[in-house]
């Protein structure tokens, strides 16, 4: 346990670190910010026609309301921490691979759950848009991170039971 | 596990078999569906009474802004989640002077509930367990909870005052670089508030039969198969 605390505090603070470096933020976390609001907004579209997105910014052409999505709310922290926590835990390379791109997809999923809500609770109360927004969807997407990495060890924990019966 | 060269071993400070503290909760199902019902309750108490759960944070942050920054700041409150820092500066015509002589004083908002959310997430996550002596065992997470976010609400504070005072503050000897701020303010408010309780979670619940039964599972194989 001290071993994984020490590897995943690690990794989290350097990828955390590098995360933040200009460049990478400039050609890895901006434009995939970018591509989070096109997709949003492309899965709002069907549903509603005044829905455009322009870069990082999604808004509404009817009510004018906009939002831009900025660090924090794209869900790459939230990615690092999971990625750190299942690099630090051991096992066989191909389970982290896995683990780290299926969680990665239901981290995103989540993500998007969340702009799109966010999009709409903003043109409807902006006092709940900020609660919700600042403090609570925060909660809900560290608490993908640890659902995902639960089950992940629940899924480890279960392979080694097979392969000790095998 | 071959591949990755070692293992995770039982830890000797994690109980196992019957000496295994024995929560409400032992299965992920179980735990998930108790947080889901408790986050909602734990966080409508924590935004009525939020200057109360973030009070020791901000006092520890007052302390730490009073002996770090002496020639900057002047006094720190706290009112309806809000930390009020204000300085010993003011403004005029762009220049930033005595606030004595500038017949102004400047002061910065915190919103100490960016950081206290961390608390009402880790009740949630604490009770969701059903631990027995639950309301004691909350108190040492608590505090490190409340050291954390005061740590959150002074890198807060430290990045106001780099954006506002811009090189009057930055040019100060006991101010580090302006990267340093910036790291340790997004950390801070970005990571530390939604991944701290996670983190004391699992380590105060390591022995409980959900957690030791997926930590230590080749220990127990038996308890995997909640």
């Amino acid at each position: 346990m001290t071993r994984f605390a020490i590897i995943f505090a690690v990794l989290l603070l350097t990828l955390f670190t590098v995360e933040l470096l200009e460049p990478v933020q400039r050609m890895v976390v901006q434009p995939f910010t970018g591509l989070l609001a096109d997709i949003s907004a492309a899965l709002m579209m069907p549903f509603d026609g005044y829905v455009q997105s322009s870069g990082r910014i999604i808004s509404h052409r009817e009510t004018g309301f906009a939002v831009s999505i900025e660090a924090g709310c794209n869900g790459v922290e939230a990615a690092i921490v999971l990625i750190a926590a299942v690099l630090a835990y051991p096992a066989p390379i191909a389970k982290k691979a896995i683990a780290i791109g299926i969680g990665f997809l239901a981290i995103q999923a989540l993500n998007i759950l969340r702009i799109i809500s966010l999009f709409y609770i903003g043109q409807w109360n902006l006092d709940l848009f900020t609660w919700t927004h600042l403090y609570l969807w925060p909660v809900l997407i560290m608490l993908d991170v640890l659902v995902v990495f639960l089950l992940y060890l629940r899924h480890l924990a279960r392979q080694e039971v097979a392969s000790s019966y095998a | 596990m071959p591949e990755s060269g070692w293992r995770l071993k039982p830890d000797a400070k994690i109980p196992q078999g019957k000496d295994r503290e024995d929560e409400g909760v032992k299965t992920l199902r179980s735990f998930i569906l108790h947080v889901l019902a408790l986050l909602p309750l734990s966080f409508l108490l924590w935004y009525a009474i939020s200057d109360y759960v973030a009070a020791p944070a901000y006092l520890l942050s007052g302390v730490i802004l009073n002996v770090w920054l002496p020639d900057v700041v002047d006094e720190v409150t706290l009112r309806n989640g809000t930390m009020m820092v204000s300085t010993l500066f003011g403004e005029v015509n762009g220049a930033f002077i005595d606030a004595y002589i500038a017949g102004n004083q400047l002061a910065y908002p915190v919103d100490t509930r960016l950081q206290s959310y961390a608390i009402p997430f880790y009740v949630a996550l604490h009770f969701a367990m059903r631990p027995k002596q639950g309301l004691s065992r909350l108190a040492w997470p608590l505090m490190i909870l409340w050291l954390v976010l005061g740590l959150g609400l002074v890198a807060t504070s430290a990045k106001n005052f780099m954006l506002g005072l811009g090189t009057t503050f930055l040019d100060l000897s006991a101010v580090p670089t302006a990267d340093a701020i910036a790291l340790a303010y997004q950390f801070f408010t970005i990571m530390a508030p939604a991944l701290l309780p996670v983190v004391i979670w699992i380590y105060t619940f390591r022995g409980s039969t959900l957690l030791s039964s997926l930590l230590s599972a080749a220990a127990n194989p038996a308890q995997a198969m909640d």
